[in-house]
């Protein structure tokens, strides 16, 4: 019927209400719509019902959306009885049932999408390197095309400047005739039949205010509160309301008319041609400000900074994110924080600040989340062909650490993450499912005969005899081969267990979403009784999600899609437009143990004192101001046709405005900050900070603050100094060490001489006497004594035939042994190796213990004392310092060389 | 200066279009540049580059002074050159964090609680300013043990024997090994924690818990200990980059971090940016880390380095290059026992010439930026005269191209 846009220099609730009665708006009778989660929840708390408008969009959208089943209704929001409690938690409660459904309809819509895109990466584009790449980002391809169709757009509205970009919008038109719930949103907001979006609107405003709306009735006041931008679709939102019979809009704007932070509401409500009115300035007692409401006026145009500006203000500079965790750890102000890239700094917040409180768990970082997504990435899906099992070492690794693979008749002393490692490098080139088992088999037979045959591994026997062992089969240099028979069976019991797991998902012809969901629930819910039931029940009820599948016959594709949907890594949820992906505040109550805010939620300071000191984190000059992109990968603002439609126009309009003034809109943010008040009307202590060095890159302070600074730090002039006035940036110096510790070590209490040790098999005391350390982490206390170098490998093969000759294997059997253990290598390599050996059967074994031997050096030393022409006693390993847990390191290049244990030594030297 | 930039415009060697707008008033005044004759060997560079910093200290004791460089290595000459003169100076150069003391020691960390099987990563761990942690007789609270696991770590003190005693008490053909039971047990209850919080939260809870900088700034100095925390803070930003929302596992972190340690030199260690930049610092940098850090003075000291440089004996070299669209490598191999290098493409080629050509361009953009880190006064060591080439050579070619006085 109409709107209203009225402004006031002074937004503070109670008295605003005040203000705008003697503007003829009632509030008390008035339906409330915020910008933003945070104010929808802030009006409630002090008893003013109230929805965020990302939740208005919903409750006219998504009723008319098809669903499988009951999908959802107006009906399951809360009405006002239930909007009027100030208890958040209730009102989430109550709010429950619309929350499922509509997060359900949501992921069914990403589904859905994701099949048809498929099915057009298949039949149309026969899966060409574009149809890929499409299918492999679908995921930001539909947040880019959901976010223009709720501008109004349409494929044909776009231009394309590349074969990518025009293959995009082929796609995206097919999507729109695949998937009828796409179009809802564009087609409610921007359709021809502008009645039916009005009588949305109507009908969600009434259902939640409980109006009774009528042509004999007085019009019903809808006040927008916060919107100092707003989106495309918002925009068309304002449009339906306004077309409303019985409704009147009203803005609410937050301006004194010439304050420059103000400037971002008067871009966006003086536009005419947008059909917004200007702004009305109503005549009503002014409220006092404080002077600090003045600070960000004189810093951007200029004026010096009276001491009265910056009373109450401290710049503080963190060096590393560290140290901003440690100040939060201090925060005894109990100080309210924000942040830009808030969901960053809060993650620093928490891992670093207060570990203890980070209980956030995410099923893909627990072990059976891991084996689960794990287990569905090895179904290898080809276009046109049957699922195959694909499996690499990285999620071989992850599913055997997980320990959920069912690998049964697995002995105590195995450790199958341990034997992976070792044997790992025997099953280089393997790709298939098949080709994973049938060498784990030859494996299992060759550690059975030809390694057993020479002295295998064996668990249970004394040092002495695990070291002359190893020492004396030279096929136990390498580490696969050093193996014993029980954990060579498990190694294959292993990869046929989880290539069994893995076919069973890649057989599935269809199979009902219900019955593989309620299959999946049931082993997450295994896999997670390390929790409490609280979390356990908060990681399952993401499964909820996809209760609009539940009656869908799927493929194995799409299983594998919908594991990894409900599972899998999400999304960057940096949004390209900071804050417009505003939730409501109900939706978030379950994160709400967050220690930074996003910037945004400042806006609640323009109506309520804070009852707390106020913390801006993050103000560098790579953060804030922001930046905003409003038209996601892969098209850009750019490829807009300009020949558009008037609501179009408009549309692309406040696109381009909100990209231009996205640092006016952190400048407002920023005075609401700095003119805060508490509830006494004291202003309220604020401290901006930023951090030196983030990501290894070194930062300043944001221009925007720099401008709050004395421009003259270092001058000597005090009194011109004084007379400009402003802050001077201060370190945070708290530091973040606060406790010292350290391991006790016994002290010596020998009972023997130390002769016995010398006992010991001369070949690994020999590399003592490269490096002690080597022998302790390599012979004494390591998992196993073998090289582990791929480079090393390759000597060690000429060389290990001519040790086996010396083991008095004939020289064909030898070869045959070693083509059989060393069969990842290339005949090329082999033969190389065989070229290249230069020991003789005489001293093979003594050279395969240090590599080296021939040169005058520690090798040298080493070498000689292998093949016992130097004593054993020229060994000392009494040498290290008392007190010391392992000798240490020579940490010299040439003495790391050929260290097989150089990739997990603390002292190893690194070229 | 803008003769100089002009010149090299004109040489099509730098997109430049004159100075930008407002321009400083330091750049126009005659005393803001100068170059310094020096002779052709580095020896010298480095003598006449001491003496001038020890002038500008004695001048001005609150100035900030950059001395850049083109190489890691002669930003350490420097360095280590006034130091001899008791002149304080910090280098800030590429690379060598995953190098550093701080992530070799997570990496053991890493490597014990993943497999708690392993003594010797057991004892390793023990040694590095982690160990302490681990060793403290209650848990500590960001661990979040619960009650029976909290009883478990008391009971499990940990105390071991060092490896002389080890060593000295080898009896019936064994290490005796009793004593790391206790730390085995520990350190599983560390391992088993994954089973309910992500290994990215048992990592960050066990920085705050065992607090490995305090450790390290006890054993070394406070110092080192900034510097181990640091290091950690960085590291943890990274795994947070790399691992978060992913299936983050121990192993998977343990092998990249592994992989990191052999392969990664690029990884810039964090500096304290107070000691790069600001007021009375002297810094020795590379001309990569000083983009966007300003200086009152700066020297350039090395500007006779060639800018491509001959394939030395055993080395092979190579770039690759645009074909036509496509890529094309230029490589060469200079065998040892041979006199004549072996290589894929001829001087005259004209994909090697634009690589010469770009070669050159990239150097006039390094020293365009190197020229202008000043706020007050630069100064440029030259040598007598340009190389006799027609395409400059090295810097000093170019800044003799600008005309230099």
């Amino acid at each position: 019927m109409s709107t209203r846009t009225i402004a006031s220099q002074s937004l503070e609730y109670p008295a605003i209400k005040v203000q705008l009665a003697s503007a003829g708006v009632d509030w008390s009778s008035a339906c409330h719509v915020t910008a933003t989660g945070s104010l929808a929840s802030a009006l409630r708390h002090h008893g003013t019902p109230a929805i965020p408008i990302a939740t208005l969009l919903d409750l006219i959208t998504l009723p008319s959306w098809q669903s499988i089943g009951r999908g959802v209704e107006l009906t399951d929001f809360p009405d006002l009885a239930e909007l009027d409690i100030t208890d958040e938690l209730e009102f989430a409660e109550s709010a429950s049932l619309w929350r499922k459904g509509a997060e359900s309809l949501k992921f069914r819509l990403e589904f859905d999408l994701s099949r048809a895109l498929r099915a057009y990466a298949a039949d149309t584009l026969h899966w060409s390197r574009d149809a890929k790449l499409l299918v492999a980002t679908r995921r930001e391809f539909f947040r880019s095309i959901q976010g223009l169709a709720s501008a109004g757009f349409q494929p044909h509205e776009l231009t394309f400047h590349n074969k990518f970009q025009q293959h995009a919008l082929e796609a995206w038109d097919v999507l729109i005739g695949e998937v009828p719930n796409f179009s809802k949103v564009r087609n409610i907001l921007w359709g021809s039949d502008q009645q039916a979006g009005v009588r949305s609107v109507r009908d969600a405003l009434s259902h939640v205010f409980s109006l009774q709306l009528g042509r004999d009735r007085p019009a019903t006041q809808v006040i927008l509160h916060g919107f100092y931008f707003y989106t495309p679709p918002q925009w068309a939102l304002f449009q339906l309301i306004d077309a409303a019979p019985s409704l009147e809009q009203v803005f609410l704007v937050h301006d004194d008319g010439k304050h420059p932070a103000f400037a971002t509401w008067r871009q966006f409500f003086s536009q005419t041609e947008w059909r917004i009115p200007y702004i009305e300035r109503p005549t009503g007692p002014s409220i006092p400000q404080i002077p600090r409401a003045d600070t960000l006026d004189r810093a951007l145009s200029g004026r010096p900074l009276l001491p009265a500006n910056t009373s109450g203000i401290t710049i503080t500079k963190f060096r590393n994110v560290a140290e901003f965790a440690v100040s939060i750890l201090h925060n005894a102000e109990q100080s309210l924080m924000y942040a830009p890239d808030h969901a960053a700094m809060d993650g620093y917040a928490l891992r670093l600040g207060r570990p203890e409180n980070n209980d956030a768990v995410d099923i893909s970082d627990l072990p059976i989340g891991t084996y689960i997504l794990n287990l569905h990435a090895l179904v290898e899906l080809r276009p046109g062909e049957r699922p195959r099992i694909r499996i690499d070492q990285q999620a071989l690794r992850d599913v055997v650490s997980s320990g959920y693979l069912p690998v049964g008749g697995l002995a105590d002393d195995v450790s199958l993450s341990s034997v992976l490692n070792r044997s790992l490098p025997f099953f280089e080139g393997c790709d298939q499912g098949h080709e994973w088992v049938e060498r784990a088999l030859a494996l299992s037979r060759l550690i059975r005969t030809e390694i057993g045959a020479l002295g295998g591994r064996q668990s249970n026997i004394s040092d002495q005899q695990r070291m002359a062992d190893h020492a004396g089969n030279p096929l136990r240099t390498v580490p696969w081969a050093d193996l014993t028979v029980d954990e060579a069976d498990a190694l294959h019991r292993c990869i046929e267990a989880l290539v069994d797991a893995a076919s069973k998902i890649a057989e599935i012809e269809t199979v009902e979403m219900r019955e593989y969901l309620g299959d999946l629930r049931s082993r997450l819910k295994a896999g997670m009784d390390h929790l409490s039931q609280d979390v356990s029940n908060k990681v399952l009820s993401k499964l909820e999600s996809a209760g609009q599948l539940d009656e869908e016959e799927v493929s194995v594709d799409e299983v594998v899609e919908v594991v990894r949907l409900l599972l899998g890594r999400q999304v960057d949820k940096r949004s390209e437009v900071p804050d417009e992906d505003q939730t409501d505040k109900v939706e978030r109550l379950d994160q709400d143990r967050r220690e930074v805010s996003p910037l945004r939620d400042l806006d609640v300071l323009a109506y309520f004192p804070s009852a707390h000191p106020i913390h801006l984190a993050n103000l560098s000059d790579n953060s804030f101001p922001r930046s905003a992109a409003s038209v996601g990968w892969p098209f850009s603002l750019e490829c807009i046709s300009n020949d558009l439609p008037e609501n179009l126009r408009i549309s692309l309009q406040v696109m381009q405005a909100r990209e231009w003034q996205a640092g006016l809109s952190d400048a407002y943010l920023l005075h609401l900050a700095l003119s805060s008040r508490d509830p006494a009307g004291v202003s309220q202590p604020v401290q901006l900070s930023y951090i030196e060095s983030l990501a290894g890159n070194p930062l300043n302070l944001s221009p925007l603050v720099e401008l709050l600074t004395s421009p003259l730090r270092h001058a000597a002039d005090q009194t011109v100094r004084e007379y400009l006035g402003g802050l001077i940036p201060r370190r945070d110096d708290r530091g973040a060490m606060t406790t010292k510790m350290f391991p006790t070590v016994e002290g010596i209490h020998r009972n023997s001489d130390g002769s016995e040790v010398m006992t010991l098999d001369h070949r690994a005391l020999a590399t003592a006497v490269v490096c002690q350390r080597r022998f302790a982490l390599q012979w004494a206390l390591g998992p196993t004594a073998s090289y582990r170098a791929r480079h090393h490998f390759l000597m060690i093969f000429g060389n290990a035939i001519r040790a086996l000759q010396s083991r008095a294997v004939p020289l064909d059997r030898a070869k045959e042994i070693c083509d059989d253990l060393w069969r990842f290598t290339t005949r090329g390599q082999r033969a190389s190796s065989e070229v290249r050996a230069w020991t003789y059967q005489q001293n093979a074994l003594a050279w395969l213990a240090t590599l080296g031997g021939s040169y005058s050096n520690s090798y040298g030393d080493a070498y000689n004392v292998a093949k016992e022409v130097a004593p054993v006693s020229s060994v000392s390993l009494l040498e290290a310092r008392n007190g010391a847990l392992l000798p240490v390191g020579v940490a010299e290049e040439e003495a790391c060389r050929h260290c097989p244990v150089k990739d997990r030594c603390r002292d190893a030297a690194i070229s | 200066m803008d003769r100089c930039f002009s010149s090299w415009g004109s040489a099509g060697y730098l997109d430049y279009d004159g100075p930008l707008q407002p321009m400083r008033q330091d750049l126009s005044s005659p005393s803001a540049i100068s170059f310094h004759r020096v002779g052709n060997s580095e020896k010298q560079a480095v003598n006449a580059a001491v003496e001038r910093v020890a002038a500008w200290r004695a001048e001005d004791a609150e100035a900030g002074i950059g001395i850049l460089c083109r190489a890691n290595r002669q930003a350490g000459l420097i360095k280590d050159a006034l130091a001899r003169e008791q002149i304080d100076c910090v280098t800030y150069t590429g690379g060598g964090f995953y190098q550093t003391p701080a992530v070799r020691e997570f990496r053991c960390l890493l490597e014990a609680v993943n497999n708690p099987d392993d003594d010797a990563a057991l004892l390793e761990v023990m040694e590095t300013s982690w160990g302490g942690g681990i060793a403290t007789s209650n848990a500590p609270a960001p661990l979040q043990l619960t009650d029976s696991e909290s009883l478990e770590w008391i009971r499990a003190k940990t105390q071991l024997v060092d490896w002389s005693t080890r060593v000295t008490e080898f009896t019936n053909g064994s290490f005796d090994r009793s004593d790391i039971q206790n730390l085995r047990h520990r350190v599983r209850l560390l391992n088993s924690l994954t089973r309910r919080t992500s290994p990215l939260n048992l990592v960050t809870s066990m920085i705050a818990g065992f607090q490995p900088s305090s450790a390290a700034a006890e054993a070394t100095s406070a110092p080192e200990g900034l510097r181990y925390h640091r290091c950690t803070s960085h590291l943890l930003t990274i795994l947070v980059d790399e691992f978060e929302g992913g299936s983050a596992t121990l192993p998977s972190m343990l092998e990249w971090l592994r992989l990191r340690i052999a392969t990664d030199d690029s990884e810039d260690e964090p500096v304290d940016p107070e000691l790069v930049q600001g007021d009375r610092v002297c810094v020795a940098l590379t001309i990569h880390k000083a983009k966007g850090l300003q200086y009152d003075r700066v020297l350039i000291p090395f500007t006779g380095a060639k800018f491509i440089r001959g394939t030395g004996k055993g080395q092979t070299s190579g770039s690759i290059v645009d074909h036509g669209g496509s890529p094309r490598l230029l490589w060469k191999w200079n065998p040892r026992r041979s006199s004549n290098p072996i290589q894929n493409f001829q001087t005259s080629d004209a994909e090697a010439q634009v690589d010469v050509a770009e070669s050159i361009r990239e150097e006039t953009r390094l020293l365009y930026v190197a020229m202008t880190r000043s706020r007050n006064h630069l100064v440029a060591m030259v040598r007598d005269s340009p190389s006799p080439t027609a395409t400059p050579q090295s810097w000093n070619d170019l800044l003799h191209m600008g005309g230099i006085r």
